[in-house]
């Protein structure tokens, strides 16, 4: 065995006071506490395995958020296998994620993303109604951050959400959030349909607000009237917004100037989008451009208006370069 | 004793008379200009400030023998004067030509905008003593033109848009036919590189040059047009900025004569109004006086 190479090396000791020894180990080890020290390692591997199926059982019924949340933490880092006990069929820790979105929808009553098993990909996604075969849904893991993975559609490699269970912090992301459900499901789709989508995910991050006190960025999905949407550019040139003015004015609508220099554009009664930089919002004295959308029933975000206003999308989408709502760099590229 | 060479001097209790007469006169002016202001007497003040041209536009009213030069008393106070009566002036122009937004500039001093739109332009000063506006000529041109455009259909800068959307174009068709020349330009110097390699008699020998030379041309005017392409991208966005700024102004001037059509009806009726806003102003606050307090 090779064990017996290493073995008849000596063992060199550094002491702490600076002295070293140098220790040679005893060869013969005889087959008795051999034979005891496998089936040591055997009952421990079991055992190591029997507590695996008590955190599934956690994750898979538990009624409770917070032992949920558990299950999962503890099962995304798992090591089931060991050098001497290996299981054949395993779920991913991507799985994990999965399955314990689903079971925290489920606490809530709600049954609308359905979690599907692949043959092909020996892997589970999730399926959401209406949108069906255009929306593979599985996590990503992240490779740098630990505890973190990607909410990814997998056809377009939209990245629509970040959840981090170390961090404690769920981010949106306004790049997949525009590819994926405003340019392509805008096409395939109605607006009811994406909206239940775009609610679900929404919802998804409240109850990670509520039941975990996870930091969550709605970003462009943002339906608070409060919400400010930074684009990357932060001091818009002028001519985006007369680009805005000539093609709102051809739809109709007219773009106006505020006291303040800011642009506003009420687009029907109760629903005022306006464009300016954060000290023209009356916000803070910053000079980072944002968007705002305002309506009554703080029901509609910058998503929205994208899907809704063809103008709109079309100016967003030909100056994307000035314009994209701003994402958090440390988890989207 | 009287000296005969002494000059006759006028007399000084007339002297005393004119001049006490003349400071009297002076002295009531201003009274009377107080006791307006103090009143609010808006009208009056008007009156009392430029008498001449309030006789001549306010012809129902009775011919004051007024004296103009006291007017130069308060030439000092034009800014003061003009702080004072812009604002019943600008509560009258709010309602009666809603498009124009007033910002103060100075003391007395108001610039005025056409609209509340996005980018809407700057149209000119207030004259508040006079009740005028001073339109920004440049500005004032291109409305009037968009009206007298309006029967042909078409804005102000439809044609220079068109001329450059076309101008487009043809950049974009160098940039799409960069292929096609590079085959040509392939052939053409193979060609050349061909006839160079020919062995021909002493006689045709010219024939040869003149051909060769024709090819080589053609190559140049490819070439030339090479580099006219390599620029297309950057004029194709030069222009599309032109576009974007003319489009801007055309739906400006839009926003505009909607607002005057709103308003006025039409172009004529909006100038005609502007010529006699003096007396429609003074008329109107003849008419509202004694309401004035219940109005604010």
């Amino acid at each position: 065995m090779l064990m017996n190479n290493t073995t008849e090396n000596p063992t060199v000791i550094f002491q702490p006071d600076g002295t070293v020894e140098t220790v040679v180990v005893d060869q013969a080890i005889s087959t008795t506490t051999r034979l005891q020290n496998f089936n040591g390692e055997l009952k421990s591997s079991l055992q190591n395995g029997l507590e695996f199926t008590a955190l599934l059982d956690q994750l898979i019924q538990t009624n409770d958020p917070h032992e949920l949340l558990d299950a999962v933490t503890q099962l995304i880092d798992y090591r089931l296998n060991s050098d001497f006990l290996i299981f054949p069929q395993q779920y991913s820790e991507a799985d994990f994620y999965l399955i314990f979105l689903s079971r925290l929808l489920q606490q809530h009553q709600n049954n609308q993303l359905i979690l599907q098993s692949s043959d092909r990909h020996h892997e589970l996604y999730h399926e959401f109604p209406g949108i069906n075969a255009a929306g593979y849904f599985t996590f990503q893991i992240d490779a740098q951050n630990a505890g973190g993975a990607y909410y990814v559609e997998r056809q377009s490699q939209a990245r629509l959400f970040y959840v981090n269970f170390s961090k404690h912090i769920l981010k949106f992301n306004a790049t997949a959030v525009t590819s994926l459900l405003v340019v392509d499901y805008q096409k395939k789709f109605v607006y009811p349909t994406v909206k239940k989508f775009v609610l679900l995910l929404i919802k998804i991050g409240h109850l990670f607000k509520e039941d975990f006190g996870f930091d969550v960025d709605f970003n462009i999905l943002d339906q608070s009237n409060s919400a400010m949407y930074p684009v990357i550019k932060a001091d818009l040139p002028a001519e985006s917004l007369d680009k805005l003015f000539v093609v709102a004015s051809k739809a109709g609508h007219m773009l106006k100037a505020g006291v303040n220099g800011e642009a506003i554009l009420e687009l029907k009664p109760g629903l005022i989008v306006t464009f300016g930089d954060e000290a023209q919002l009356g916000m803070t004295e910053q000079e980072q451009w944002v968007i705002n959308v305002n309506d009554s029933d703080e029901e509609l975000s910058w998503f929205d208006l994208l899907f809704n206003y063809d103008f709109i999308r079309d100016w967003y989408l030909d100056n994307l370069n000035l314009l994209e709502i701003k994402v958090d760099p440390r988890y989207f590229d | 004793m009287a000296n005969n060479n002494e000059f006759v001097l006028s007399d000084h209790d007339t002297a005393t008379t004119t001049v006490v007469q003349a400071v009297v006169n002076k002295s009531r002016y201003l009274q009377t200009l107080h006791q307006a202001l103090e009143e609010q007497d808006d009208r009056l003040v008007y009156q009392l400030i430029n008498s001449e041209k309030y006789a001549q536009e306010i012809q129902q009213a009775r011919h004051i023998s007024a004296d103009p030069s006291n007017e130069a008393l308060v030439v000092d106070l034009h800014n003061q004067l003009s702080a004072f009566l812009s604002q019943k002036l600008i509560n009258f122009l709010h309602k009666n030509y809603p498009f124009f937004y007033f910002e103060e500039i100075g003391e007395g001093q108001y610039q005025f905008f056409f609209g509340n739109w996005w980018g809407r332009r700057l149209f000119g000063t207030l004259d508040v003593l006079n009740v005028s506006f001073n339109f920004d000529s440049s500005e004032y041109r291109k409305l009037a033109r968009t009206f007298e455009l309006d029967h042909q259909q078409k804005r102000l800068n439809t044609d220079q848009i068109q001329k450059i959307s076309l101008e487009n174009d043809e950049l974009q068709e160098l940039i799409d036919t960069q292929d096609q020349r590079d085959q040509q330009k392939a052939e053409l110097r193979a060609k050349i590189k061909q006839i160079s390699q020919e062995k021909v008699m002493p006689w045709e020998a010219n024939r040869q040059k003149e051909e060769k030379q024709a090819l080589i041309d053609q190559l140049t005017k490819l070439t030339e047009t090479d580099e006219l392409s390599n620029n297309a991208y950057q004029e194709i966005r030069q222009n599309e900025n032109k576009i974007l700024e003319l489009s801007k102004e055309d739906t400006l001037l839009s926003y505009e004569k909607q607002s005057i059509v709103a308003k006025f009806g039409d172009f004529k009726n909006f100038e005609e109004q502007n010529e006699i806003l003096y007396r429609d102003y003074i008329a109107h606050l003849i008419a509202t006086r004694g309401q004035v307090n219940a109005d604010e």
